[in-house]
């Protein structure tokens, strides 16, 4: 007597079914849920009707290649999202108003103060003006820098608390692989672990790029950058380390080398740390070392209010006094080449200009200090406890770097008795050496066919003077590239010759900038730059005279120039364009990043949308199946009941 | 296909949009309040550029600018006192006409002589001109006074010494552009340019030197009026070249104050394109803003009315 059984089953099953469906539309809010449905079998017990209904299994409505793409997007917009916070903030502290840089509108008021200070030189309060403006932008620098640092330690935090998180997911997911595997594989009690699990692993999609692999058993493998951190019910730990070449890196307990191709939120900290902010740092301390080199050796180079100087100490020390230059650990190693001192007699005003080579493969600052020391009436000392040097002038003497022409001859050969006496500023871009040589002879002033030529180290003739008949002994020639001659009375012979040292770079070897000698900045992009405090208290000490009156401003033009110099970049940029090209770096990422960024959110879009064609709840079809439920339970228990009757009807007609 | 709508897609699909739109919004409102088309140099890099150098641009000319209208006083106060100079010239070489006249007597060249003097102490007050604190004919060596004199026992001037610099001022009016400000008083009043092609005339262009020689020539008594008034005579060739050389350097110097005023128009007209530029460039279209952003609202209206439409449709409104 079957009957009652089946329509037992039917009672039983529509039961379960109306269960379902509400399960189904309690769980309609879940993202993660995924509704469930019932295949039903007929109950076969070998007559030919059979014995009702059952359920054979419950069954998750799910698209493992949706699921596959929803995470793989999850991955790739965590990791344009956590890159587009981070280069917003660099953005910021490089723009922080609006469309414009901060470093290089002030670079440009320093340019801008500059040009005005062209108008008076000898301005204290103009001086004072320009160096604040270099003084702001040096602390600018020095805040931009360490708030770059300041991102990459935040980063490195962030790295290890994402590493947290992949852990406890990773260690979730194997635990629910655990029990997945040990419940009974059918009747559906798995489904709500199964969701979880996915759940988990949507998660960790958002840290780090997954790829799954369903074991078959209802548990799922988790790898990540090629290398599995879930087997089964096994997870495998990673961890994050700064190693030696300062990159930021994931590893687990199994592998011997990093994980790569990260993805994710933590793939984004990998990128930006070991990426993105390191290459912006670059480009702000090749900005900064240019502007420091550039500003540091035409400040050492030139000549301030009070002219020359009777003692000066180096402001950037070297490691060890007694190795070369290269490997001193100077912020800025000097190339090879050389350095031109004079030396003013304070009384006479007779001025004699010197060089010294300078190679830092090999000379140390040892050797620089007994160069220096060479030079006649200056001495330099070497503190080996401090790496500094102190140069220091004869009393009555001073002395400077400007490579003004000596007053006398620096090499002569005169058999007669007149003297020559060198005037004015040299105006050629190389150094030189310009050669007079005498034709004629007799008296200076009277003697006819008495010429002078000067010629160039190459031989070159430059310009040729009457020194006879008509010349006035004393007064100045035409000038020669800047350079003036005058001969005192007296006799000169054919033949006769001096020649005078003309010098356009004083310190090819940019040994004033390396050891901060007399330097516009002191420190460096990375220790922390500022404006020469001596500068700050005097600044009359502000080199802007290439001659050392206090009206010319040869230093300053050359400070003026800077500002169209394409200095940068391979020479193809000034550093202006280079700060404007660098914040467009940024600016270009972040425009890039967010395009791919919307571009993701939409596709993202489209595959939850097809996601929930498979597995989401529509609580209309549940509705419509519950009204079906419920006319099937109706229908079972009217069964029951026709069943019911049939039999009493049969025992009314037994009794 | 038919598919299956589920209310987490019809809520995904809402917030999705309903988000998108506000952010359209709040990127409209902040173009209408700040005037600007940009908030940060991310909302278009190629733009954001554009933008900075054109504002780089503009300061720089505004500097160039400021820097002209200063240095136009200077100028002007220069090539006044150069025309004051070469007036006192012109006194100077009509008192040579009148003394180069045989007729005059001692007492009359005396009395030109005292003229003489008054003449050469204004020439050196004039040389000696600052403005601002600074000397405008002692060349770079702006600080220092440019002529010293040396006087008899009478206090008048017998040497006058020029202690300044050789070399002019520069001073930056546009790029790799500069201006002479700061004449080198050497070159202006004692010039000894040229004059070993003329055969070193005696005193050569030297200003103060060709009015003292005037003057010891008038008080000279040792001469007969004839070769008095010939030496006299020779005098008047001198001060001609000296006023030709002080015509010289105020022909530079208003040279310098007529390029100043063109190139001041020109760089006004270059800042006013480059600010046209990054007008153009980074405000916003005001009116574009707002009717874009009525457009916004009412299409947030719609997706916000459209979701609680769709959320009526539900079998339970029939299942009552």
């Amino acid at each position: 007597m079957s009957s009652f059984t089946i329509g037992l089953s039917g009672l039983s099953v529509n039961q379960t079914l109306m269960d379902l469906t509400g399960q189904n539309v309690a769980n309609a809010s879940d993202p993660t849920y995924h509704a469930q449905d019932a295949i039903l079998a007929p109950v076969t017990d070998g007559t030919p009707v059979g014995a009702g209904v059952s359920i054979e299994q419950v069954r998750r409505l799910i698209s493992s290649a949706l699921e596959a793409a929803l995470n793989n997007n999850a991955s790739a917009q965590s990791d344009t999202t956590a890159q587009l916070r981070t280069l917003q903030q660099v953005q910021s502290y490089l723009a922080s108003s609006g469309t414009t840089g901060t470093l290089q509108s002030q670079l440009e008021t320093f340019f801008n103060d500059a040009q005005h200070l062209s108008l008076t030189p000898d301005d204290l309060t103009q001086r004072t003006v320009v160096l604040n403006d270099a003084q702001t932008l040096a602390t600018q620098i020095n805040g931009t820098s360490s708030a770059f640092d300041q991102v990459n330690a935040d980063l490195v935090q962030q790295g290890g608390q994402f590493v947290d998180q992949v852990n406890q997911l990773t260690a979730q997911i194997a635990t629910l692989n655990g029990r997945i595997s040990i419940s009974p594989a059918n009747l559906g009690s798995n489904n709500a672990l199964l969701d979880q699990r996915d759940g988990a692993i949507g998660q960790l999609a958002q840290l780090v790029n997954v790829r799954t692999l369903d074991q078959g058993n209802g548990q799922t493998s988790v790898y990540v950058g090629g290398q599995p951190l879930v087997i089964g019910n096994q997870s495998i730990a990673v961890s994050s380390s700064v190693n030696s070449s300062n990159q930021l890196v994931v590893g687990s307990n199994v592998s011997s080398g990093p994980l790569t191709n990260l993805g994710g939120s933590l793939g984004a900290v990998l990128t930006l740390r070991n990426q993105l902010v390191p290459d912006y740092q670059n480009q702000l301390n090749t900005f900064t070392n240019t502007l420091v080199h550039a500003l540091d050796t035409i400040q050492a180079t030139g000549l301030g209010l009070s002219g020359p100087m009777t003692t000066l100490s180096s402001g950037r020390a070297v490691s060890s006094t007694t190795v070369a230059l290269s490997q001193a650990g100077l912020a800025y190693p000097p190339p090879a080449g050389s350095l031109f001192i004079s030396v003013t007699n304070l009384a006479s005003g007779q001025r004699s200009t010197q060089k010294i080579n300078i190679d830092p493969s090999t000379n140390s600052l040892q050797d620089v200090a007994a160069a220096i020391g060479g030079i006649p009436n200056l001495q330099a000392v070497v503190n080996n406890q401090t790496g500094t040097m102190t140069i220091l002038a004869a009393p009555g003497f001073a002395f400077d770097f400007a490579g003004r022409l000596s007053t006398s001859p620096d090499t002569q050969t005169i058999t007669g008795s007149a003297i020559p006496q060198i005037s004015g500023q040299y105006t050629g871009t190389a150094n030189d050496t310009f050669t007079y040589t005498v034709v004629g002879s007799g008296a200076v002033g009277s003697a006819t066919n008495l010429t002078l030529n000067v010629s160039n180290s190459a031989g070159v003739l430059l310009g040729s003077a009457n020194i006879g008949q008509g010349y006035s002994p004393g007064s100045p020639l035409p000038p020669v590239e800047g350079v003036g001659i005058a001969l005192s009375a007296g006799t000169v012979n054919a033949g006769d010759s001096f020649s005078v040292q003309t010098v356009a770079r004083p310190d090819s070897a940019g040994i004033s900038a390396a050891l901060g000698l007399n330097t516009f900045f002191l420190g460096d992009a990375s220790s922390g730059l500022q404006v020469n405090p001596d500068l700050l208290n005097a600044p009359g000490q502000f080199a802007l005279s290439g001659s050392g009156a206090v009206g010319d401003d040869t230093n300053l033009q050359r400070i003026i120039a800077l500002s169209d110099q394409p200095v940068l970049a391979g020479n193809t940029q000034t550093m202006s364009q280079y700060l404007i090209g660098f914040l467009g770096t940024v600016a270009d990422n972040i425009s890039n990043l967010n395009q791919q960024n919307t571009a993701q959110q939409s596709v993202g879009q489209t595959l939850r949308s097809q996601q929930q064609t498979v597995s989401g709840v529509d609580p209309n079809e549940q509705l419509v199946k519950l009204l079906q439920y419920q006319q099937g339970y109706q229908m079972a228990s009217k069964f029951i009941s026709v069943v019911n009757q049939s039999l009493a009807d049969l025992f009314n007609v037994v009794t | 296909m038919n598919v299956r709508v589920s209310l987490q897609s019809i809520v995904n699909q809402t917030l999705a949009e309903a988000n998108q739109q506000k952010n359209q919004l709040a990127r409209l409102q902040a173009q209408a309040s700040t005037g600007n088309r940009l908030q940060a140099p991310s909302d278009d890099p190629a733009v954001a550029a554009v933008l900075e150098a054109g504002t780089t641009q503009t300061n720089r000319l505004q500097s160039y600018l400021d820097n002209i209208s200063a240095l136009q006083p200077t100028l002007n106060q220069s090539v006044a006192t150069l025309q004051n100079v070469a007036n006192i010239l012109s006194q100077a070489k009509d008192i040579a006409l009148q003394g180069s006249q045989s007729s005059n007597d001692a007492q009359a060249n005396a009395a030109l002589a005292d003229q003489v003097d008054q003449l050469l102490s204004q020439l050196i007050g004039d040389a000696n001109t600052q403005t601002n604190g600074e000397y405008i004919y002692a060349g770079s060596a702006t600080q220092t006074k440019p002529f010293a004199v040396t006087t008899d026992a009478q206090g008048n001037p017998i040497q006058v010494t020029y202690q300044g610099a050789a070399d002019d001022t520069q001073a930056t009016v546009g790029q790799h552009q500069t201006v002479s400000p700061y004449l080198s008083g050497s070159e202006v009043f004692q010039s000894t340019q040229g004059a070993t092609a003329v055969g070193n005339q005696p005193g050569g262009y030297n200003a103060f030197q060709a009015l003292m020689a005037l003057r010891d020539t008038l008080r000279n008594t040792t001469l007969s009026s004839h070769d008095q008034a010939t030496a006299i005579s020779s005098l008047v060739g001198d001060i001609d070249r000296v006023s030709g050389n002080i015509g010289q350097a105020t022909g530079k110097q208003s040279a310098t104050v007529q390029t100043l005023s063109q190139l001041q128009n020109q760089v006004q007209q270059l800042k006013l394109s480059s600010q046209e530029l990054v007008s153009n460039v980074g405000s916003a279209d005001l009116s574009q803003v707002v009717v874009q952003m009525q457009a916004q609202q009412n299409a947030l209206q719609a997706s916000l009315y459209g979701f609680a439409q769709i959320l009526q449709q539900s079998l339970l409104e029939f299942l009552k």
